[in-house]
């Protein structure tokens, strides 16, 4: 836990150095002393948009591990739950046909809870980790595609949206970690639910027989999942893949029990997104590449290796 | 005589078809109960509804004369504790930890593992001779090895009432033995064991009581001497066994004739 703490700094200090312009840590600090608002790298910019890439980071780390916890299936994620496309279909929504109407972060709610809804119902009663991993990403893709189309049919509104959606940090700064503060008290509220996650690890019977509250744990982990995740997506976009890395290197790291789990898994999604943001950031600048883009390039691999070792 | 577990006109099921149908049958108290009957009979469902995993579909189950749709889930965890036949394999966690989330019903929110709490989990490793594994992770251990560190983790939890779905059906013969005496220990101390067993010999062995199911339905319940008949293991598992006083403590065996 203490590693990725580590870890986690020291990302945070590289992406407030790297950039257009790259500084010394020294600098660095006298400009975050300074709090002056004519700052245009550190205060103004780098540093509140490292800030949101930690909360976000940290909330799709933290969702991941709820949901892989509740489910008992290594290959669940809120973006293979079809919350995250959910989200950002939603999001697209409003913003390409209605737009104006604001309130994003209620309609990602409702987004995220839909396709979420949707999966599970789907795969209600049969609980076959390959058929729940396969179903989400086949309900992902087509929300996925759905947005392509809202994109495609609105070719006016088209630059804020994309804006919005394409899983990017890119001009995020004071004003959205003002949204993103639920965040904090969602995730302090989620390691209420360490104990019964590990105990749901023994199975149902077991969890059962030592007087755990299945269905109201479940549900209380999905609801709290869902609610990450589209806050997250309302400032960030889809993020892919965030939810499932960070709570695997979390248990290499820390092991099974949820109470160093829950936040170990929170603190290396934070570093992923942070180190995603830095590494497209740091590239080719002025230029920028998404740091969804390459979340799921790397990412995206790695959830093939696990559905191939998934039997 | 009190009743550990009373079951009255209790339907237990999935779809249409019912596992237990119309079942009423009492636990005694403070006595080794052993389950017994054909696969798919219902012993191993009816478990499952003592720990509220399986909900009735009708009739009720009372513990320690309590109606069990009264009581919450902590407190039948502080009363009823359960061995499932097929054991997960957590990832990730070590014997101690798992051993440890026995003590769940009786902690607080974190599940912290306080003195008390250690001092039993430390008694039952003692017990089941299993403390040089306490700190191996349960993902390494042999299927014998994870048997006996989850019956560990089930006497950690320390519970009056305590239910095994056929615990010896992956142990070898001397853990077998081990784990029946571990049952007369807990029923010396005043504990009710249930457990499911294959082995009829091993049943009227060291079980107080038998109850006999078949196709879901109560084909008998007794006492070893009393349950174990020709005529009863003919209706409930079609054999044609004789029955005879073992030489070593004079309880029924049985001995399937020749075709």
């Amino acid at each position: 836990m203490i590693r990725a703490l580590i870890v986690l700094s020291a990302l945070t200090l590289v992406a407030l150095c790297t950039g257009a312009t790259t500084i010394t840590p020294l600098q660095v600090w006298h400009l975050l002393l300074a709090h002056n608002p004519q700052d245009f790298v550190v205060w103004s910019h780098r540093f509140p948009r490292s800030l949101t890439g930690i909360l976000i980071g940290a909330a799709l780390g933290v969702a991941g591990a709820l949901v892989q916890g509740v489910i008992r299936n290594p290959l669940a994620s809120p973006d293979i739950l079809g919350v995250t496309q959910g989200a950002g279909l939603a999001v697209a929504f409003v913003l390409l046909v209605f737009p104006g109407v604001g309130y994003l972060p209620f309609f990602s709610l409702l987004g995220g809870a839909a396709g979420a809804a949707l999966l599970m119902a789907y795969n209600a009663g049969i609980f076959s980790p390959v058929r729940f991993a396969l179903s989400g990403v086949a309900v992902s893709a087509t929300f996925a595609g759905v947005t392509q189309f809202l994109l495609l049919t609105h070719p006016v509104e088209v630059n804020t949206a994309l804006l919005s959606l394409t899983g990017s940090l890119w001009a995020r700064g004071w004003p959205h970690l003002g949204l993103l503060l639920p965040l904090i008290p969602l995730m302090m509220v989620a390691m209420t639910l360490a104990k019964p996650l590990d105990v749901i690890a023994l199975g149902e019977d077991t969890a059962h027989a030592l007087g755990t509250r299945l269905r109201l744990v479940r549900w209380a982990a999905i609801t709290m999942a869902v609610m990450l995740t589209a806050i997250s997506v309302s400032v960030a976009g889809p993020v892919g893949f965030v939810g499932l890395v960070a709570p695997h290197l979390a248990r290499r790291l820390v092991g099974g029990g949820h109470l160093r789990l829950l936040p170990t898994a929170g603190m290396l999604g934070a570093a992923i997104l942070l180190a995603a943001d830095t590494l497209g950031r740091g590239i080719a600048p002025p230029a920028e590449i998404p740091a969804g883009v390459l979340t799921a390039v790397i990412g995206a691999p790695y959830f093939l290796w696990l559905l191939f070792r998934t039997r | 005589m009190t009743h550990a577990i009373h079951v009255e006109g209790l339907t237990l099921g999935y779809d249409r078809k019912p596992v237990i149908a119309d079942l009423t049958l009492s636990i005694p108290a403070a006595r080794f109960t052993a389950l017994i009957g054909p696969n798919g009979c219902g012993k191993s469902t009816l478990l499952k509804s003592v720990i509220r995993t399986m909900p009735p579909r009708a009739g009720r189950i009372d513990v320690m004369g309590q109606p069990l749709n009264a009581m919450s889930a902590r407190a039948l965890a502080r009363q009823v504790s359960f061995l499932p036949q097929v054991l997960p394999v957590p990832e990730g966690i070590t014997v101690r930890q798992l051993v440890g989330y026995g003590r769940s019903p009786h902690n607080n929110l974190w599940g912290r593992i306080r003195g008390t709490d250690r001092a039993k989990v430390d008694e039952v490793l003692a017990r089941l001779d299993i403390t040089d594994l306490a700190g191996r992770m349960v993902d390494g251990l042999s299927g014998g090895q994870r048997q006996r560190v989850w019956l560990a983790m089930v006497l950690a939890q320390n519970t009056d009432i305590v239910l095994l779905d056929e615990p010896t059906t992956f142990l070898d013969i001397n853990h077998q033995v081990e784990l029946l005496r571990l049952a007369r220990d807990l029923v010396a101390t005043g504990k009710t064991v249930v457990a499911v067993l294959h082995d009829l010999n091993q049943a009227f062995r060291y079980a107080d009581h038998i109850v006999m199911l078949r196709n879901g339905g109560l084909s008998g319940c007794g006492s070893p001497d009393k349950m174990a008949t020709t005529p009863m293991l003919r209706e409930v598992f079609s054999i044609d066994a004789c029955i005879h006083p073992d030489p070593e403590c004079g309880r029924p065996m049985v001995i399937v004739r020749k075709p």
